[in-house]
């Protein structure tokens, strides 16, 4: 009986410090780096990834304070066999549009896909101190190795091909990302002007693949 | 010696008392709600499913494969990379998500439930949000809990008997559970430090730029929040105040109750104004945890009582029946009214 207690014991003690453990090196990752976390980085991540990777830093220490949208444009031939570049398509604001019309919309995935790719795309290797290198992208596409998120955004747009009014047979495309400023708060009131205040910064053409539809 | 012998004594007493399983209820709505929201999401984006996570995805299994080489992760999308491979894991993953919130072999689910959910957002893990993160995190946690209360498991075999090690298995669903609960910490204290440290939250806008993004906007709602100085500073202070202040209520006999309530609001009003339906119900299933068995109960007999008064107020008939005194009837009724 009393060993019996005994396994207990240890049980108990085995389990507390393991918890202990556990949720001191989960604590270490999900805040900023600190003297600690970087002296003993290597240890806290074998431990936490990749079974407990989490960041929980939702919307800060800024939200998004500007639209960053996805767009595409393309390359296709036309019956008379020309090819023909079509307009810059906003990717981002169609797929926000259908969630906003319908908040169970199935297409509320594919937007989240989207916009964390563009998340990703921005954190990739091809940027540097928010600036793109254009050098490293040319070299990363002409050797077919570029970021997922880059080549995830191109096939989200090779995709939605389909559902624009364009009739022919696509050939390439590439995206682009377009900042918006929106109002600022204290100027709320004033409309919103979709077309003012923009950045953009386009991407190579890239082939067109074979993508399964979206819808 | 007898210092020993007091920390034996109350080490004792503290095994005795975490071998007892508790929150039973709370870990099984969990469960519920878990698996109900990864059956949705399977059956929801069963037309997508080629798009989101098939051979000919929207994210190659050779940009999958250069994720995870990264990210030191694995899937079996890649284990089984055919077309007939992916359809295969796709209904697998649909019927054990159904398996797992209906409580049907619950010693077994939760590992598949796992596993299988795991894959699933590891194949394209751009189409991973918050929710699905915490989901993954306390599944790991839940591995280990009882997971047969509500369930179909204890309506066709009876309540689970432990032979031997009963014990060890009620003290490791208790340190499941306290698991889930130090997690439910973590990520609501980390939201709310990162959110002081922004000086747009500090400054009482940060409502408004969200709500205004197209990205969160929701026409007609969102702009009645947005165009209100009062409205956008007492979101985004009280999305603050909550945050921080949850990990600490949490753990208080009454005060969580207020805490339950503010994630109810919170994760409400982020679903219906911002889209993060399934992110919402995740975060908001997650709470269960909070509550013990004995206030479960309680509860439902609250409701009972409520739906009893309620049946019996809509089931009797309103009578006005005529009525003529009789004084002799009266008194022999109440004799010692004289």
């Amino acid at each position: 009986m009393e060993r019996h207690q005994t396994t207990r014991n240890l049980c108990l003690v085995g389990l507390t410090a393991l918890l202990t453990v556990h949720f001191l090196m989960t604590f270490a990752v999900t805040l900023p780096p600190t003297p600690l976390t970087v002296e003993y980085g290597k240890a806290i991540d074998s431990w936490i990834y990749p079974y407990f990777s989490q960041s929980w830093s939702f919307f800060a220490p800024t939200p998004p304070t500007e639209d960053n949208f996805v767009i595409a444009q393309y390359r296709y031939k036309s019956s008379s066999g020309a090819i023909v570049e079509s307009p810059w398509i906003n990717l981002s604001r169609t797929l926000n549009e259908a969630a906003q019309r319908d908040r169970l919309s199935s297409l509320a995935i594919v937007q989240a896909t989207v916009s964390s790719a563009y998340c990703g795309l921005v954190k990739s290797e091809i940027f540097k101190d928010g600036k793109l290198d254009e050098k490293l992208l040319h070299d990363r596409i002409s050797s077919n190795r570029q970021p997922p998120a880059l080549h995830t955004l191109e096939r989200a747009a090779m995709s939605c091909y389909r559902i624009t009014s364009f009739k022919g047979a696509p050939v390439s495309v590439r995206i682009g990302i377009l900042d918006h400023k929106f109002p600022r708060f204290t100027q709320r009131y004033k409309p919103d002007d979709e077309a003012a205040n923009n950045t953009e910064l386009p991407f190579p053409f890239v082939p067109f693949e074979s993508v399964a539809p979206f819808d | 010696m007898s210092f020993f012998r007091n920390i034996a004594h109350r080490l004792s007493a503290a095994s005795q008392s975490m071998s007892v399983a508790r929150r039973q209820l709370g870990v099984a709505i969990v469960r519920i709600v878990f698996g109900g929201v990864t059956a949705v999401l399977y059956g929801l984006h069963f037309p997508q499913r080629q798009f989101l996570w098939g051979s000919d995805a929207v994210v190659t299994p050779a940009d999958t494969a250069t994720i995870l080489s990264a990210t030191h992760s694995w899937t079996l999308y890649s284990l089984f990379p055919s077309p007939l491979g992916g359809e295969c894991l796709y209904w697998l993953g649909l019927i054990v998500s159904l398996l797992f919130a209906a409580g049907l072999f619950v010693r077994v689910t939760p590992l598949l439930f796992f596993v299988l959910t795991w894959s699933l957002y590891q194949r394209n893990a751009f189409a991973l949000d918050g929710g699905d993160n915490l989901l993954l995190i306390l599944t790991i946690y839940l591995m280990f809990a009882d997971l047969s209360a509500l369930s179909l498991d204890r309506l066709l075999f009876g309540p689970r008997r432990e032979k031997n090690f009963a014990w060890l298995s009620g003290m490791l669903h208790n340190f499941a559970v306290t698991a889930c609960l130090l997690q439910l910490a973590i990520l609501y204290f980390d939201a709310g430090f990162y959110k002081i440290q922004g000086h747009v939250w500090s400054s009482g806008t940060a409502i408004y730029y969200i709500l205004r993004s197209n990205l969160f906007a929701l026409p007609g709602w969102g702009d009645y929040i947005w165009r209100s100085a009062a409205l956008v500073t007492i979101g985004t202070y009280g999305t603050i105040l909550f945050e921080i202040m949850h990990p600490f209520l949490m753990w208080h006999r009454r005060l969580k109750y207020l805490i339950f309530s503010g994630a109810v609001v919170l994760h409400a009003g982020i679903g219906l104004l911002m889209g993060l339906v399934w992110f919402s119900l995740t975060m908001i299933g997650a709470h269960a945890i909070l509550f013990d068995d004995d206030e479960y109960l309680r509860l439902l007999k609250f409701m009972r009582a409520v739906y009893g008064n309620l049946n019996q107020a809509f089931r009797r008939p309103l009578v006005m029946e005529s009525h003529t005194f009789d004084p002799t009837a009266a008194a022999e009724a109440n004799p010692s009214a004289g």
